[in-house]
């Protein structure tokens, strides 16, 4: 039972990816993002054409985002694994798995705003539009901290059969300094580190899913490595710690 | 060249019976290297088509840039690679004392490299040329930055393989660990030698 709750955890992870993406991309249509040197009146104007889309599409993340936590969840349970006790390492990733949900609904939610009242006064459109860019390309640091975390703990597994494969490690590392760019769109309106720009959102985006995506095979593979450990230690009646 | 047996880092479950081809590093450090790699020819393929549409802005750019400070900073990234290199060897054969020192020579290179990048940008600002100017200035901060963040990681790595270069013994994944941030360094030096000329050179 355990092992097929945790599977599914990891799957609803990377489900949640391809939701993320048509909610966003195909729903909402914000992906491709629009241009953050649009003047105040353009962007009110794509409020006003996309109303609905961005209403229906966004009020389904703010709903769905909390389903990125059981993924989390099992995220945080393996880095306990390594760790062996409920130490910095595993404390600091539920933390900041708490917030990774925030990043999604949150962004949703002034995007939203905009689009609740598109006739308003277009400068506070455009006030509520950056916020949601702020928040949905530029808050890189809670995901970046946690992959640098995970990959720590890849390195440090000096278990007989670890969690992760080392390449896993070196992999969260590309993850991270890929995700980096995204915290300079507050310094650009134009070129690739503004929030439609490849460097801050094409590459990164690209990452994310493949992050996600690899993570999730790997999670479903550490379970399985788990469920190996307890079964080693029933058979030989050892007693199991409560991890 | 020492082999360094990886089967134990890599799975645990191959075969002991065909020796190893050895991988510097380990593999898993490759998805890293050639990951990066990837992203930063997306990165010069972005600049080249951007230069495509703008050929005179860029060249006449290209030619306010301090072409000494960028010949500088090639020629110190090129001997703090030597460093690392002999430094490596050096721990191979266990000269502990010699591969520190030179561990802090290719620090020093590393530390070097960031104050003449910090010359070079006070200097660019201070002639009015800032990233909001044009497309070239724009690219020019935002690559050398980027790169200059990697040069941030490469030098805690290289704090990191100054702490491991002390020890006595080293085991397979310590010297693995060591070996890949030594190739972390070289890529370091290997994307600034694409950036340098394709910045400063290409006319």
């Amino acid at each position: 039972m355990h092992v097929k709750i945790e599977k599914a955890a990891a799957r609803l992870g990377l489900a949640m990816v391809g939701g993320f993406l048509v909610m966003f991309w195909f729903i909402a249509g914000l992906i491709p993002p629009m241009n953050p040197s649009d003047s105040a009146q353009q962007t009110a104007q794509i409020y006003v054409d996309k109303e609905w889309r961005i209403r229906i599409g966004l009020a389904l993340m703010i709903l769905f985002a909390w389903l990125f936590a059981p993924f989390f969840a099992l995220l945080s349970r393996q880095v306990r694994r390594i760790e062996g006790y409920w130490g910095v390492m595993s404390l600091t990733q539920v933390m900041l798995s708490v917030t990774f949900p925030f990043g999604f609904s949150l962004c949703a939610l002034f995007a939203v705003a905009a689009a609740y009242r598109p006739e308003r006064n277009p400068d506070v459109t455009q006030a509520l539009n950056d916020m949601f860019w702020f928040i949905f390309v530029g808050l890189v640091g809670p995901l970046i901290t946690q992959v640098v975390i995970l990959a720590f703990c890849v390195f440090i597994d000096k278990r007989e059969v670890p969690s992760f494969p080392r390449w896993f490690g070196y992999f969260n590392i590309w993850y991270a300094i890929l995700g980096v760019p995204g915290c300079a769109i507050y310094l650009f309106k134009t070129g690739p580190l503004a929030w439609n720009g490849l460097f801050a959102f094409w590459i990164p985006l690209t990452v994310f899913t493949i992050w996600m995506i690899v993570t999730t095979v790997m999670l479903t593979k550490a379970v399985d490595v788990e469920a190996a450990e307890r079964e080693k230690r029933a058979a030989s009646r050892e007693w199991e710690p409560a991890a | 060249m020492n082999q360094v047996t990886l089967r134990s880092v890599v799975g645990g479950d191959r075969s002991s019976a065909k020796p190893a081809r050895h991988v510097p590093g380990e593999p898993g450090l490759w998805i890293l290297l050639f990951g990066d790699m990837v992203v930063f020819g997306v990165f010069f393929g972005t600049f080249m088509y951007q230069r495509s549409l703008a050929p005179e802005l860029f060249d006449a750019s290209r030619q306010t840039l301090s072409l000494g400070i960028g010949l500088a900073n090639t020629l110190i990234l090129l001997t703090s690679s030597l460093f690392v290199v002999t430094a490596i060897r050096a721990i191979r054969s266990s000269q502990r004392l010699a591969a520190r020192w030179l561990l802090v020579g290719a620090l020093a290179c590393g530390l070097a490299f960031v104050g003449l990048k910090v010359v070079e940008y006070t200097a660019k600002v201070h002639e009015g040329n800032t990233p909001n100017q044009n497309a070239f200035y724009l690219y020019y901060f935002i690559l050398t930055g980027l790169h200059l963040f990697h040069v941030f990681i490469g030098i805690v790595v290289l704090v990191l393989l100054l702490t491991q270069a002390g020890k006595s013994d080293l085991s397979g994944t310590r010297m693995a660990l060591v070996e890949g941030g030594a190739c972390f360094w070289h890529l370091v030096d290997l994307l600034w030698i694409v950036l340098f000329p394709l910045l400063y050179l290409v006319s």
